[in-house]
C-alpha cells in the first residue's frame, strides 16, 4: 500500500460522517472501511517504530531479570494504551491539518503483529508469568524482534 | 468452575455464552477500566481497576449488555479463530463493539468469557480481514495458559489431603481455554 495523506484524511472525514449518523462504516461501506484501516494501521505501526529501541530495552531487562513478570506485562499493558492514544492522538492532527506531508516510515511494517502478540501472552499468563513457558517465548520473540531491527 | 453470579448471554441467532464470574475476577484488574470501571493510572501507563465482587460484577454485567450497544458486531461464523495460526489458537466468538473497539473473546467450544480488551487499529484490521486476532503474526510461540493461576482454585481437598489423591481439574483435561 502506498500512504495517500490526503486520501487518509477524506476517509477520516467519511467514517466521522457515518459515525455522527450512528451508523458504521464497516457495514456500511466496507470497502472504504478496509482501506481507512490499512492507513490507521500504517500510522501505528509508525509510531510503534519510534518505540522499538524502548521496548527492546523493556524485553531485556525482563530477561535480564532486571523487572519481574509482572512489572514487564504492566509496562507491556501501559505502552500498548500509550500507543492507542497517540494514534488516535495523531489522527485528530491529521483531520485538524495540523500534520505537513507524513509518510510513514517503510521500515515500520517489519514489526507489524509484534506488540499485538506481546500484549496476548501477558495476558494470558496473567498473574502467573514466572515460568519458563512465557519466559521461552519472550525469549524467542526478543531475538525475532532484533533480526529483524539488525535488518535496518 | 461454575459460580451463581456466571451471566449467560443468549441473543437469538447467536451461540450461547457464558460470562463467569472466576474468570472476571482474573481479568478485571488490567481490563475493567474498558467497561466503564473507575481506574487508576499506573506510573508505566497502564490501568489498574480495584478487584472485587462489585466491579467483577460491573464488568461481567458490561460485557453482558454488549450485544445491545448500537454497533455491536457478531463474529461467530465457522472461521472465526483467537490467536490463529499458532500452537495457542483455538476457534472464538466475539462480540465486539465497533464504536469504543472494545471486544469480549468466548471460546467456541464451550461458550465460556476468555478475555476481554480493546483492539488496536492493527487488530481491528485483522479481525474484520481474517476474523482472526492475536496471533502476533508468528513472533512467539508456546501453549496457551489463559484461565485463572491455580491459585485461585483451592487445592485442598479431602481427595488430596487425606487419600493422597490428586484432584483432575479443567487444566489438565482441556486445555483449548475455559
Amino acid at each position: 500500500m502506498t500512504y495517500n495523506q490526503q486520501r487518509h484524511v477524506q476517509l477520516l472525514k467519511r467514517s466521522q460522517d457515518f459515525n455522527n449518523q450512528g451508523k458504521s462504516f464497516y457495514k456500511e461501506s466496507p470497502e472504504e472501511s478496509s482501506e481507512l484501516s490499512s492507513y490507521k494501521v500504517a500510522v501505528q505501526h509508525h509510531l510503534f517504530w519510534e518505540q522499538r529501541f524502548k521496548v527492546s530495552k523493556l524485553m531485556q531487562d525482563f530477561l535480564n531479570r532486571k523487572i519481574n513478570g509482572q512489572e514487564f506485562c504492566d509496562r507491556v499493558f501501559g505502552l500498548r494504551r500509550n500507543l492507542m492514544i497517540a494514534c488516535d492522538q495523531f489522527l485528530v492532527q491529521l483531520v485538524a491539518g495540523e500534520v505537513k506531508d507524513f509518510q510513514p516510515d517503510p521500515r515500520s511494517k517489519k514489526l507489524s503483529g509484534f506488540l499485538t502478540g506481546l500484549f496476548c501472552y501477558c495476558d494470558d499468563f496473567m498473574e502467573d508469568y514466572e515460568n519458563d513457558e512465557f519466559s521461552n517465548a519472550m525469549q524467542n520473540g526478543f531475538l525475532n524482534f532484533q533480526k529483524a531491527l539488525n535488518e535496518e | 468452575m461454575l459460580h451463581h453470579h456466571d451471566k449467560i448471554i443468549g441473543v437469538e441467532g447467536h451461540p450461547r455464552l457464558r460470562v463467569g464470574f472466576w474468570q472476571s475476577r482474573y481479568k478485571v484488574t488490567d481490563h475493567g477500566a474498558l467497561h466503564g470501571l473507575s481506574y487508576s493510572v499506573k506510573n508505566n501507563g497502564g490501568t489498574k481497576t480495584e478487584k472485587s465482587d462489585d466491579t467483577e460484577l460491573a464488568m461481567m454485567q458490561s460485557i453482558e449488555d454488549m450485544p445491545h450497544r448500537t454497533k455491536a458486531i457478531w463474529f461467530d461464523q465457522d472461521d472465526v479463530t483467537y490467536q490463529g495460526e499458532t500452537d495457542r489458537g483455538f476457534p472464538a466468538v466475539y462480540i465486539f463493539d465497533d464504536d469504543t473497539k472494545v471486544i469480549a473473546v468466548f471460546n467456541k467450544q464451550t461458550g465460556n468469557f476468555v478475555t476481554t480488551c480493546q483492539l488496536d487499529r492493527n487488530e481491528e484490521a485483522e479481525l474484520k480481514a481474517t476474523h482472526n486476532f492475536g496471533g502476533g503474526e508468528g513472533w512467539f510461540s508456546g501453549k496457551v495458559n489463559n484461565f485463572p493461576p491455580k491459585g485461585i482454585t483451592p487445592i485442598n481437598s479431602f481427595e488430596n489431603d487425606v487419600m493422597g489423591i490428586t484432584p483432575v481439574d479443567d487444566s489438565q483435561i482441556d486445555n483449548s481455554n475455559n
